[in-house]
């Protein structure tokens, strides 16, 4: 069942859209959301409700003055933010929204590109996004920025490894690195969170590390880093960055729904999965809400604190979740 | 300090709830709220009651202002031209509102109650040089109005220089 | 005066040692402690206590507050001040109570306040309230005394010290205190205006808002103006100013007080000459002329492409009228251009200057110290160098002798004679007199100086160069003439002929343009660049007008009849660029290096003339150089020619520049008042052959010309001399006829 590349193409132009209108609205959400829960109104000035809100950002960030400080090193300094964003969008070309549907005599896969090894490359692909915050913090050649950016840096390589060592139970469970493989077993038995709650919770926590969201958003920290390694950007190189964490963070939701929460499927019921990929946007809702959740109610890790649980405690608990399933499935 | 999981989850039971509480936000500027009546705003010059202007241009308000914003050049009062009572008259009056602190200090200064702070705050502009209010817009009332909350309920007694002429 | 003895005197519990006789007030400030004054001011001569504000406890004096500033410092006083003695801080308190109790309330409009002793002292030691509650006494205010003096005569606290200036320092009696009690004023004869050439310091002495100038009415408030060290650029002496500025325009000037140059005074003109800066017909752009149409304004690139065009043109036949009034660095950068640029080096300078007395050099306060001074000359001092009368005064009232003369003095001699007066002096009993005498003055005033060279050989004939006391002044007609004159001779060493005939001459200075002599060659040159400030002087005759700068608006240097140099600052923002930037651009286009920049051209200038002294060694008050010692006897100039004496029924015709006269007072409003009368001064024997009366027109007439004048008697005056100032004698020969 192959698709023609042109249908490829046209898929990945809709998907690439359809991200980036989520990560605009997620701005919005965000604001609104975190506002409500601060009992105040987010915005709601730009257009009805703030609806047009994102798009007043996106004119202000293209209109606004993209500076270049003499001293930042050319061709790292302007590539940095793109590395980021390109990363973050690559990495949802294998996420599965989807069964398949046919189309006239074509046949639409539900996922852009449906490759084996699937989950390796999404962590290989937010890996490689991590060069472009650690680059761009020390191309602009400013102490707050180098620091930012050795923070930064730092705390995602820890969480990075516990986040990968939380899935390793899934993929034992399923026994396939392709996450179209791992959708399709959830359909047939329970959703892996129940079994592997402990890895869900691992891999949400390690989650929000990576994605440098609160309560681990020292990066940003701005009364101790200014704003870390986006210190020297502005106009719309900055708002590549924010591009970038915001798409991580749909992208890290939408692979803990494709791991843990039977991805496209809807829960019990078995009919209506034509309609994937509405099942997979309510539950990235969800899982987006528990991120501005996070965000309103916990103070802010301190750095020795995030390193310490990152290495400490999160790390030993990843491996003995693997350990056990793995001895589980043996076993039975 | 140790891990307090159940508080945390309680933290999170207080966020979600606060989402369906109303939100205590005024919205300006449809809501103004009113301003205290000795709130210290944009300044406004008098005149006595027979319409000379109390200003003298004797400029102890420039010597007061701890960031320099206004300029007096003082003039004669001639018989065919009597602005104000007395030998002199300020002739440019001018207050940068752009360094101006709001601090009240002119007020204090001025021995002859000629300028005053009064209670507008709606004093943005698209240009630096439009922030430059000569002697004609502070002598004048104020384009726009702020609601200004009621004396008698802040017990502000009124100032004897709206009193005597 | 013997050597200074020293006394020990115990202030406020601090020890002070300072010379026996020092007053009190400065006894105490040599310990640090302040007696607050106010009619205390030693420059006026003996102290009065008349304000009672210096009230100290002195031990063993009758028991009641003393007025410090009466008393001087005996060994072993013990002094007690308001700071430790109750008795005194009542006392200072009752004296500002009882001087505010009349005092209106004028603190907001009165242009002293922010500077005025009186708010100083009611802060520091007076009281907080006043237990005034009845009508204080009114005058009618204010008065102008004369049109650059206002008096106020509510503010005034009686410390009668503008009184003791008009009656002991500038000697004219026209303020006065009248009535008495408490309707005390100050007035002047039937309310005719203070005239004179020292008003104006009275404003200065006021220590309250009575007495105050009215060019900066209402404008000059402390906080809001800067003042600028500079020196007066108007006459010879350069006394010391403040220029306050405002905002970049001259407010005021006041007196910076060199203790040696100026004693803190200064002249009228000096004070309120300033506003000619703002005079209508400044010339702010080049001008230059258009067959048919008169002048038109050029932007200056194209008026350095004129300057440059006329300077090749003239094919090094050029000649520079200078007018002594250039700052030395500025008159350097034009010998250098005109002398190194262009190989000419012809110069007019109004007349001749030289160092011909820097052997027998003395500060102008030497003066005072004098016991006999000799005034030679033509012109009397005042009108000449201000200051140098008020020296005079001084000595005279220390007990010094004073001999003048000249047409008006007390040895009578003919215009135009000095010079012989001069050699004869070397005999005879004045000569002898001043040939032992260790503190002698001699000061030539007037024309036909040579430089002071005679006066220079008279005093080398008189021994005048051993002894430090003894010195010797030429007061000339130009501010910085020798300043010029010797930037002109440090240009260059070459020498080169007359050009015949002249191909452009190059007027610098206003002084210059108003010169008669000046007018009359360039109507022989074919063209002239005149470089002035004022539309009228040059405009009609000159074929390319640069706009000139005033002193105020130039930082240069400045060197005084003394032959102190001194610094003067810009104060005012000039409406044209400083000569000197224009000057090294035009150089620049002959391949000559000159900076743009005073201190640079100094620089390079000291080396050769000023042995190598620094801006920054010239400081705030400048210091005298020691005298040369004197090589040869010098040679007296040739005598200028006498003018030929009256026939029967003529007279010598002697005339005068005034002080209040030129292209600056013209322009300044509150100094008309100040000009000469249009009067011919006749002296005794000839009103009474003529039969004249004081006050009478009479019509004075010579070959072509006739003038009416008003006459007055100088009873000084030398028969057969009539004296006419500058202004009113214009084309008049030096022979004249007076009938009725």
């Amino acid at each position: 069942m192959s698709e023609p590349w042109w249908i490829s193409v046209i898929k990945a132009g809709v998907i690439i859209n359809l991200v980036l209108l989520t990560f605009a609205y997620t701005t919005l959400l965000e604001r609104k959301l975190l506002a409500r829960m601060q009992l105040r109104f987010g915005p709601n000035r730009a257009g009805p409700y703030g609806l047009l809100q994102p798009i007043a950002d996106l004119i202000k960030l293209v209109r606004k003055e993209s500076f270049f400080p003499t001293a930042a090193i050319d061709t790292p300094y302007i590539l940095a933010p793109v590395v980021s964003a390109f990363t973050a969008l690559a990495a949802f070309a294998v996420i599965p929204f989807g069964n398949g549907w046919n189309i006239w005599r074509y046949h639409v896969n539900g996922v852009v590109a449906n490759v084996p090894i699937s989950l390796i490359l999404v962590f290989a692909l937010g890996s490689i996004g991590i060069y472009g915050f650690i680059v761009g913090g020390w191309a602009s050649e400013s102490k707050y920025s180098l620091l930012g950016s050795m923070r930064t840096c730092a705390q995602l390589v820890s969480y990075e490894v516990s986040l990968a060592l939380s899935v390793l139970g899934v993929v034992i469970t399923a026994g396939s690195l392709s996450l179209v493989d791992i959708v399709h077993n959830q359909a047939h038995s329970l959703w892996y969170v129940v079994p592997q709650a402990v890895g869900f919770l691992v891999f949400l926590i390690s989650g929000v590390a990576e994605t440098s969201r609160a309560p681990f958003d020292l990066p940003e920290a701005e009364q101790e880093l200014v704003a870390g390694y986006h210190t020297e950007y502005s106009g719309m190189r900055w708002g590549l960055f924010q591009m970038a964490e915001y798409v991580n963070m749909i992208t890290l939701s939408g692979l803990a729904i494709t791991l843990f929460l039977g991805g496209w499927h809807f829960p019990f019921a078995h009919g209506v999965d034509f309609l994937g990929p509405l099942w997979f946007f309510l539950k990235l809702l969800v899982l987006l809400f528990v991120f501005i959740w996070l965000r309103a109610t916990l103070p802010r890790l301190r750095y020795d604190q995030l390193m310490s649980f990152g290495w400490k405690i999160l790390l030993p608990v990843a491996t003995l979740n693997a350990l056990v399933t793995a001895l589980v499935v043996v076993w039975a | 300090m140790s891990p307090q999981p159940v508080d945390t989850l309680k933290g999170f039971g207080v966020t979600f709830k606060q989402i369906f509480k109303k939100p205590l936000t005024m919205q300006y500027p449809e809501y103004k709220r009113p301003v205290y009546p000795r709130f210290r705003g944009r300044h406004r010059l008098w005149r006595h009651q027979n319409g000379l202007e109390k200003c003298v241009g004797c400029s102890l308000c420039a010597a007061a202002c701890p960031a320099d914003c206004i300029r007096v050049v003082a003039a004669e009062n001639t018989p065919e031209n009597r602005v104000s009572p007395g030998e002199r008259y300020a002739r440019i009056y001018e207050i940068n509102m752009s360094r101006c602190i709001f601090c009240g200090y002119c007020e204090l200064a001025c021995p002859f109650d000629a300028i005053t702070l009064g209670n507008d705050y709606e004093l943005a502009e698209y240009d630096r040089d439009d922030q430059i209010y000569t002697k004609d817009m502070l002598l004048a009332e104020p384009i726009k109005k702020v609601p200004v909350a009621d004396a008698e309920l802040y017990d502000t007694p009124i100032p004897y220089y709206r009193t005597y002429s | 005066m013997s050597a200074a003895e020293l006394v020990t005197v115990k202030i406020d519990e601090r020890s002070v040692q300072v010379p026996k006789g020092t007053g009190l007030v400065e006894t105490a400030a040599a310990a640090g402690v302040e007696i607050p004054v106010f009619c205390y001011e030693p420059r006026l001569g003996d102290a009065i206590g008349a304000c009672r504000m210096c009230l100290v406890e002195v031990e063993g004096m009758p028991p009641k507050p003393q007025a410090a500033c009466t008393l001087t410092a005996q060994d072993g006083m013990v002094v007690k001040t308001a700071r430790t003695s109750e008795m005194a801080r009542v006392g200072q308190n009752a004296t500002l109570e009882f001087i505010l109790v009349n005092h209106p309330l004028d603190c907001p409009v009165c242009d002293k306040g922010g500077e005025c002793p009186l708010q100083d002292l009611t802060f520091r030691y007076g009281p907080g309230t006043t237990r005034m509650t009845f009508e204080k006494r009114t005058f009618e205010k204010p008065i102008p005394i004369s049109p650059a003096i206002s008096l106020d005569r509510e503010r005034c606290i009686l410390c009668y010290r503008c009184t003791r200036f008009s009656e002991s320092v500038s000697e004219d009696n026209q303020l006065v205190a009248v009535n008495r009690g408490a309707q005390t004023m100050i007035a002047t004869f039937e309310d005719e205006p203070y005239t004179g050439a020292f008003t104006g310091n009275v404003t200065e002495l006021c220590p309250v808002g009575a007495l105050l100038p009215t060019q900066p009415r209402f404008e000059i408030r402390p906080w809001e103006f800067q003042a600028v060290p500079s020196v007066c650029g108007l006459c010879p002496v350069g006394c010391n100013v403040d220029v306050d500025q405002r905002e970049g325009k001259v407010k005021r000037i006041l007196s910076r007080n060199h203790p040696e140059v100026d004693e803190g005074w200064l002249c009228d003109k000096g004070r309120f000459g300033f506003s000619h800066l703002y005079a209508e017909d400044r010339i702010t752009e080049p001008l230059r002329r258009v067959r048919r149409r008169g002048l038109e304004e050029i932007s200056w690139e194209d008026a350095l492409e004129d300057a440059e065009r006329l300077l090749r043109e003239a094919d090094g036949r050029v000649a520079v009228a200078l007018s002594g009034s250039e700052t030395t660095e500025e008159a350097y950068a034009l010998a250098k251009l005109v002398r190194e640029g262009l190989g000419a080096h012809t110069a007019m300078l109004p007349e001749e200057v030289g160092g011909g007395l820097d052997a027998f050099r003395v500060p102008l306060s030497a003066i005072r110290d004098a016991e006999l001074i000799v005034v030679l000359g033509d012109d009397p001092v005042v009108e000449r160098a201000p200051i140098v009368d008020l020296w005079l005064r001084k000595a005279r009232r220390a007990g010094a002798e004073i001999v003048e003369i000249g047409p008006a003095g007390d040895v009578q001699t003919s215009p135009g004679t000095t010079a012989r007066a001069c050699r004869r002096l070397k005999t005879g009993e004045l000569g002898s007199r001043l040939r032992t005498s260790e503190r002698a003055i001699l000061i030539w005033s007037g024309s036909g100086a040579g430089g002071g060279s005679h006066l220079a050989a008279l005093a080398a004939d008189l021994g005048f160069a051993d002894k430090p006391g003894c010195g010797a002044f030429f007061l000339p007609e130009t501010a910085n003439g020798r300043g010029v004159a010797e930037a002109w001779a440090a240009a260059s060493d070459a020498e080169g002929p007359e050009p015949e005939p002249l191909g452009l001459l190059i007027v610098s200075g206003d002084e210059a343009a108003a010169n008669p002599n000046v007018r009359a060659l360039a109507e022989r040159a074919e063209r002239v660049l005149a470089i002035t400030m004022f539309h009228s002087l040059a405009a009609g005759w000159a074929d390319l007008v640069l706009p000139g700068t005033s002193y105020l608006e130039r930082d240069g240097t400045y060197v005084n009849l003394e032959g102190r140099v001194q610094r003067l600052r810009r104060a005012a923002i000039p409406p044209a660029p400083d000569e000197l930037a224009w000057i090294a651009q035009l150089a620049a286009r002959f391949e000559l290096e000159l900076s743009p920049y005073p201190s640079l051209v100094f620089a390079e200038l000291s080396e050769r003339i000023f042995g190598g002294v620094t801006y920054e060694d010239l400081g705030e008050e400048a210091r005298l150089p020691e005298r040369v010692p004197l090589a040869a006897p010098p040679t007296a100039s040739p005598d200028e020619p006498v003018p030929p004496k009256a026939t029967a029924g003529t007279l010598q015709l002697l005339r005068y520049r005034p002080l209040f006269s030129g292209a600056a007072v013209e322009r300044v409003p509150e100094l008309q008042f100040q000009r000469p009368a249009p009067e011919i001064e006749l002296s005794a024997k000839d009103a009474r052959r003529l039969g004249v009366k004081r006050g009478e027109p009479v019509n004075v007439r010579s070959n072509g010309t006739s003038v009416e004048l008003r006459a007055t008697i100088n009873k000084r005056l030398k028969g057969g001399v009539a004296r006419i100032a500058e202004d009113h004698a214009r084309n008049l020969h030096p022979t004249v006829e007076v009938s009725k």
